[in-house]
C-alpha cells in the first residue's frame, strides 16, 4: 500500500491531484455549487502549507467543480459552524486574508487560476492573490453582500475593502451587474479571457511553457515581484543583488539549467523567447 | 555605442546603437549612457528627448555576455559598470528636466523596459515585441526592472510577463500600459515630430 500522501488524499469538496508536476485543486462541492465551508478553507490552508516545501509541485492550478469557479462562502455552513465554533470560523477567514495578502504570491510555484461560470464574493479575492488568471469570455464575477458579512468580521480580511471598492467593481456592485471575462481582463482582475471552447487548451499551453522553467529562478522572480515594486530604487539594486548573488551559489550546487540555457544562448544554439 | 543628434531645435535624439547586438545594452553602451544623461540635465536649450534603437530593434535589453556569466571584463571595470547602470537607470533618466520620448522597434526587453517607464511618450511599430525574457534563462529579473514594470501596468501584466517570458505584442503592450500609441510607421520619425511640437508648444506657452 501506498504511504498516504497529504497532498492528494481525500477530502469530500477538494479535490487534489499531482500529475507530472502540475497540483490542480478542484474545488467541488456540488450542493454549494463549489462554494467554500469552514473544512475546504482549512484543507486548502494545509494544502498551501505542504506544498511550498514539496519539490514535487512545479505548478499549482485553482479551479472549480463542471462549470462553476465558486460561489462564495457557504452562507449556511459559516453560519452554522459560527453558531458551533465561532473561533475556528474567524480562524478560517483569517487564512483567506493570509493567502490574499501574500501567501500564495510566494508560494515557491506560480499559482495559475482557472475560472469557468460564476466567480463570486471571496472568490475575486483568491483570483486576485493568484499570480495568472485565465476565465473563458462567459465567466461572471460578481460580487455577494453575504460574503462581505463575513469578510467585515475578520480584521485581516478587511483590507479587502480595498480591493474590492476599486472603481469599476463599485460600479458593478451598485449596479447589481456581473462582470464579464472580457470586462475581468480589461479590469486587470484576470490576466487573459478566451472563449470557453480554448481555455483549456490556452491552460495547457501555459502550463508547458511554465513547467520547463528552472524552479528556483520562478521562486525567485516571484520573490522579486513580491518585493521589489514597494521598495526603494536602491533598495531594490540591493535585494536584486543578493538575489543574483543567492541564486548563482544554489543553481552553481545542483545541475544548472542557466548555465546550460546561457551556454546554448551564446552558442547562438536557442534563442528563448527571441523566436530561436 | 550612442548616436547623438541635435539638429532638431531644442530636440536631442538617442540612438542605441549596437545592431549587431541587437541593442544589447553592455559595458561601454551603459557607461555612454551614463555620461549623456549626465551632461543633458544641464543642457537648458534641450527640452526633449528621443530615445531609439538604431537597425531594426530598440534593445534586446542587458548584454549577459557582457554582464554576467561569461563576462570577461575585470572585476573593477564590471563594478563600474554595474554603478552606472544603476546611476542612469534609476536615477539620472528619472530626474532629467525634458520630456522624454521614445520610439521601439523591434525587440524592446528586460534591462531597457526602465526607459519606456521614465518616457513619458512610448510609440511602438506594430511589429515590436516587448517582454521580460529573463525566466528563460533560468535568471531572475532585476528588482529595478519589476519595479519599473509595476510602475506602468497591472501585477497580473507584469506576473505574466516575469513568469512567463513570453513576448508581447506592441497592441498588448500598449493595452497593458507599457505604450502610449501603437504605429504602422517609422516610430522614430514620428517621435521627433512630436517632440519638435511639443518644444514648438512649450516655447510659445513661456512667450505668453
Amino acid at each position: 500500500m501506498e504511504p498516504l500522501n497529504p497532498i492528494t488524499s481525500p477530502h469530500p469538496y477538494l479535490h487534489r491531484s499531482l500529475d507530472d508536476g502540475v497540483l490542480t485543486l478542484t474545488l467541488a462541492d456540488p450542493v454549494a455549487r463549489c462554494g467554500l465551508d469552514v473544512e475546504t478553507i482549512e484543507a486548502l490552508d494545509q494544502t498551501v502549507w505542504q506544498v511550498a516545501s514539496d519539490p514535487r509541485v512545479r505548478l499549482i492550478v485553482l479551479q472549480g467543480l463542471a462549470g462553476h469557479f465558486g460561489r462564495g462562502l457557504n452562507d449556511p455552513a459559516f453560519t452554522e459552524m459560527h453558531r458551533q465554533d465561532p473561533q475556528r470560523v474567524r480562524q478560517a477567514l483569517y487564512s483567506l486574508g493570509r493567502w490574499r495578502d501574500g501567501q500564495l504570491r510566494t508560494l515557491p510555484q506560480p499559482v495559475l487560476a482557472v475560472i469557468e461560470g460564476p466567480c463570486a464574493g471571496v472568490f475575486i479575492t483568491l483570483v486576485q492573490a493568484c499570480d495568472i488568471a485565465l476565465c473563458s469570455d462567459d465567466a461572471q464575477f460578481i460580487l455577494k453582500e453575504s460574503d462581505a458579512h463575513w469578510l467585515a468580521q475578520e480584521p485581516a480580511l478587511q483590507a479587502g475593502a480595498d480591493c474590492l471598492a476599486a472603481r469599476a467593481l463599485t460600479y458593478h456592485h451598485l449596479l447589481g451587474q456581473p462582470i464579464s471575462g472580457q470586462q475581468a481582463e480589461r479590469m486587470g482582475l484576470v490576466t487573459f479571457s478566451h472563449p470557453a471552447e480554448q481555455l483549456r487548451h490556452e491552460l495547457m499551453q501555459l502550463l508547458v511553457s511554465l513547467r520547463e522553467k528552472d524552479a528556483l529562478a520562478l521562486q525567485f522572480t516571484k520573490e522579486t515581484l513580491a518585493h521589489a515594486p514597494s521598495m526603494s530604487w536602491d533598495a531594490a539594486v540591493n535585494f536584486t543583488a543578493a538575489k543574483f548573488a543567492e541564486i548563482k551559489s544554489r543553481q552553481a550546487a545542483g545541475t544548472s539549467s542557466r548555465a546550460a540555457a546561457v551556454s546554448d544562448f551564446l552558442a547562438g544554439k536557442n534563442k528563448p523567447g527571441l523566436g530561436g | 555605442m550612442l548616436r547623438i543628434d541635435d539638429s532638431t531645435p531644442g530636440v536631442r535624439l538617442i540612438g542605441l546603437d549596437r545592431a549587431a547586438k541587437r541593442n544589447a545594452i553592455g559595458v561601454e553602451m551603459t557607461l555612454a549612457l551614463e555620461a549623456a544623461l549626465l551632461e543633458l540635465r544641464h543642457r537648458e536649450d534641450i527640452q526633449a528627448v528621443v530615445f531609439y534603437g538604431i537597425g531594426g530593434h530598440f534593445s534586446a535589453g542587458m548584454d549577459l555576455k557582457d554582464f554576467f556569466d561569461s563576462s570577461t571584463r575585470g572585476p573593477q571595470e564590471l563594478r563600474r559598470a554595474r554603478a552606472a547602470t544603476e546611476h542612469w537607470r534609476c536615477h539620472l533618466l528619472r530626474e532629467l528636466p525634458q520630456r522624454i520620448f521614445t520610439a521601439v522597434e523591434g525587440y524592446c526587453l528586460g534591462g531597457a523596459l526602465p526607459i519606456l517607464q521614465a518616457s513619458d511618450v512610448v510609440l511602438a511599430h506594430a511589429q515590436s515585441k516587448l517582454g521580460m525574457p529573463e525566466i528563460n534563462f533560468a535568471f531572475v529579473p532585476g528588482g529595478q526592472i519589476v519595479k519599473s514594470v509595476a510602475l506602468m501596468t497591472s501585477q497580473r501584466a507584469l506576473s505574466y510577463l516575469a513568469l512567463t517570458g513570453k513576448l508581447i505584442s506592441a497592441e498588448q503592450a500598449q493595452r497593458w500600459g507599457l505604450v502610449s500609441e501603437v504605429v504602422s510607421t517609422d516610430p522614430t520619425a514620428l517621435a521627433l515630430t512630436l517632440a519638435s511640437q511639443w518644444v514648438q508648444r512649450s516655447a510659445a506657452l513661456q512667450a505668453e
